[in-house]
């Protein structure tokens, strides 16, 4: 019979396999764990997000993020609302109309400091103004909001709304602009758009010379936030360290992205190789350029200023999004980024 | 006196019919109504029937049934445009075998693709119009009816054929007289399936592309979280989808009245009929 002995080395990777197991499971049991809608499927939109897991500062404020991806925007407040989860990102329209229907949430903090909703044109169009689009095959999503925007803005510059042709088609804008389907895409994103059309037509993506871009806030829309952190009142009131400590690592990660966008975007395709490199540059460039603003210099990332929120209420209540005054003061707080 | 005592019968067997889906539905909204209530369900959540019902007399004539009537343009145009691919479908299928072996497994393979992803193709291929919403109707509703009608169209046994045949008949001759007729229960089967799947796929293909109709409607409200509004929508494509179905089912009625209007048929209404006595759907003996 021959006798078992165990090698030196066999018994230090045993040890060592242990230790990290042992170490692994005690790190894992101290995070505590934080589920975060996103506004839709991951995109290069969430890179701060997601290079903040991957440079663990969510998890050296004790945070284990689980990312969900909703099927709307508006799914993501419901989950909040509901319990399903502790934060959402959303748009500030939808937090306005979801206080407007009695849910309960609450903007602690915005990725975007102004929305660049607006229209774009190809520059082959010949489009100077609005009113140009006069005749013309306007494609926009369908978002009830951008819709509005869009009619103020046509009004704004000139344009008789009968007479152009606005066509709700869903979020296949692109390949019917690119297939001239449509003339214009209505609801464009400044950050967003622009370098995947470029892309598209073998152009450099930052090329600002193929298209002609019209914001919405340049004619008359009021400046809106977009990419909100938005929690349940009764959740935030009850754990307020919790989403402090989510504040305090999302700034963090916001800040990274900002200074290291190239790394960002490598960050985020690895997790996304769909992703081209070229557009999300050039898409991180226009965010961390938006993630930015006078009060955000004065009190850091995320701050918000309710003013802002009540021009826009304002302007909801006005075009019929909403039908009664919501009280903004009840929908933003600054409380939890100090 | 027997007449009357069985015009009764029928009546009180009819009544039977309709009070127990009615008894049902009476019994699930009574159920779900509570639950709202004793559960303390938001309305975004889930609404209580009572407010659907408050919202369906306020936005119903105003804004639902506007939309619906596109939608179920829609669903028509599409639902004809099925009929009338199942039924070439349907004969090629039954007489050409390289067909058949060539071209039914693709129509099984198009029901694999979830046509929500077909729908933005479609857009770009054929425009900002109604023909891409038509053509997905069209595409969810085919299939039932295509195997429904093949199955039927095959179902006959080959002694009633070769008596046609002794008696001179020509192809067409035992289509039309013999093999169609013993076909339409199969067939009326696929086209009430057809029905019911046609309001659906109108409905989808409305999501994409679409700037007016039920399922712009319901998108538009999930947006603005106006929930009891598409629950109030989803009713009334509910009753739109039964009413298809019935006028499906009167059609068949009137279509076939060597089953519906012949006592001697009466077996064969009873082997529809789930709840008849097992006496009366044994078949008689030839």
């Amino acid at each position: 019979m021959t006798a078992f002995r165990l090698k030196p080395w066999t018994i230090a990777v045993a040890a060592l396999t242990s230790t990290i197991a042992l170490t692994s499971s005690v790190l894992a049991a101290d995070l505590t764990k934080f589920r975060y809608a996103l506004i839709a499927k991951p995109g290069i939109w969430d890179a701060a997000v997601i290079n903040g897991i991957d440079n663990k500062f969510f998890a050296d404020e004790g945070l284990e993020l689980e990312l969900i991806s909703p099927t709307s925007p508006a799914d993501g407040l419901k989950l909040v609302a509901t319990g399903g989860a502790e934060l959402a990102t959303a748009h500030s329209t939808d937090v306005i109309t979801a206080r407007s229907k009695g849910l309960p949430v609450v903007s602690i903090g915005a990725n975007h400091q102004t929305g660049t909703t607006g229209i774009l044109v190809p520059a082959e169009a010949g489009v100077k103004d609005l009113k140009q689009l006069e005749g013309k095959n306007v494609g926009i999503t369908g978002i009830p909001f951008n819709k509005v925007m869009l009619e103020h803005s046509l009004k704004a510059g000139g344009a008789d709304l009968s007479k152009v042709n606005v066509v709700t088609v869903g979020f296949t804008q692109m390949p019917l602009l690119l297939s001239q389907r449509i003339d214009a895409l209505g609801d464009a994103i400044c950050w967003d758009e622009p370098p995947i059309y470029n892309v598209q037509i073998k152009k450099p993506a930052d090329d600002k010379s193929t298209y002609t871009y019209f914001t919405f806030t340049d004619y008359g829309v009021p400046r809106f936030y977009t990419f909100g952190l938005v929690g349940d009142e009764e959740a935030l009131k009850k754990n307020p360290d919790l989403y402090k400590k989510f504040l305090r690592a999302w700034r963090k990660s916001v800040e990274w992205m900002i200074a290291n966008q190239s790394a960002a975007a490598d960050g985020v395709i690895k997790q996304i190789p769909s992703i081209s490199k070229e557009e999300a540059v050039v898409s991180l460039a226009e965010i961390a350029s938006i993630s930015v603003s006078a009060e955000t210099e004065a009190n850091g990332i995320g701050w918000q200023d309710p003013a802002v929120w009540e021009k826009q209420e304002k302007f909801m209540l006005e075009n019929g999004l909403i039908s009664a005054d919501v009280d903004v003061s009840q929908a933003v707080t600054n409380d939890y980024l100090k | 006196m027997t007449a009357q005592k069985s015009r009764n019968a029928s009546l009180l067997s009819h009544l039977g019919d309709a009070a127990l889906p009615f008894g049902i539905v009476v019994a699930l909204l009574a159920t779900w109504e509570a639950a709202v209530h004793l559960l303390k369900i938001q309305p975004f959540v889930l609404p209580a029937p009572t407010e659907i019902f408050k919202e369906l007399l306020i936005s119903g004539p105003t804004v639902i049934l506007p939309q619906l009537h596109v939608t179920l343009i829609e669903t028509l145009a599409g639902y004809l445009a099925a009929v009338i691919i199942s039924a070439i479908l349907s004969v090629l299928i039954l007489y050409s075998s390289t067909f058949r072996r060539g071209v039914l497994p693709l129509i099984v393979a198009s029901q694999t693709i979830p046509i929500i992803t077909m729908a933005p193709v479609l857009v770009i291929w054929f425009g900002y119009n109604s023909l891409p919403r038509i053509i997905i109707t069209a595409i969810v509703a085919f299939f039932p009816l295509t195997i429904a009608a093949v199955t039927g169209l095959k179902s006959l046994e080959p002694q009633f054929i070769d008596f046609f045949r002794s008696l001179n008949a020509t192809p067409a001759q035992i289509f039309f007289k013999l093999r169609l007729p013993v076909a339409l229960p199969s067939i009326f089967g696929g086209l009430k399936v057809a029905a019911t799947l046609a309001v659906i796929g109108a409905t989808i293909s409305e999501w994409v592309g679409a700037s007016q109709g039920i399922g712009y409607l319901i998108a538009q409200d999930t947006a603005l979280l106006n929930t009891t509004r598409v629950f109030a929508s989803l009713t009334v494509l509910g009753v739109a989808g039964m009413a298809l179905f019935g006028l499906v089912g009167l059609i068949e009625r009137l279509s076939m009245p060597w089953i519906y209007a012949r006592p001697s048929m009466a077996w064969l209404r009873a082997s529809q009929n789930p709840r008849a006595p097992a006496a009366a759907v044994a078949r008689p003996r030839q």
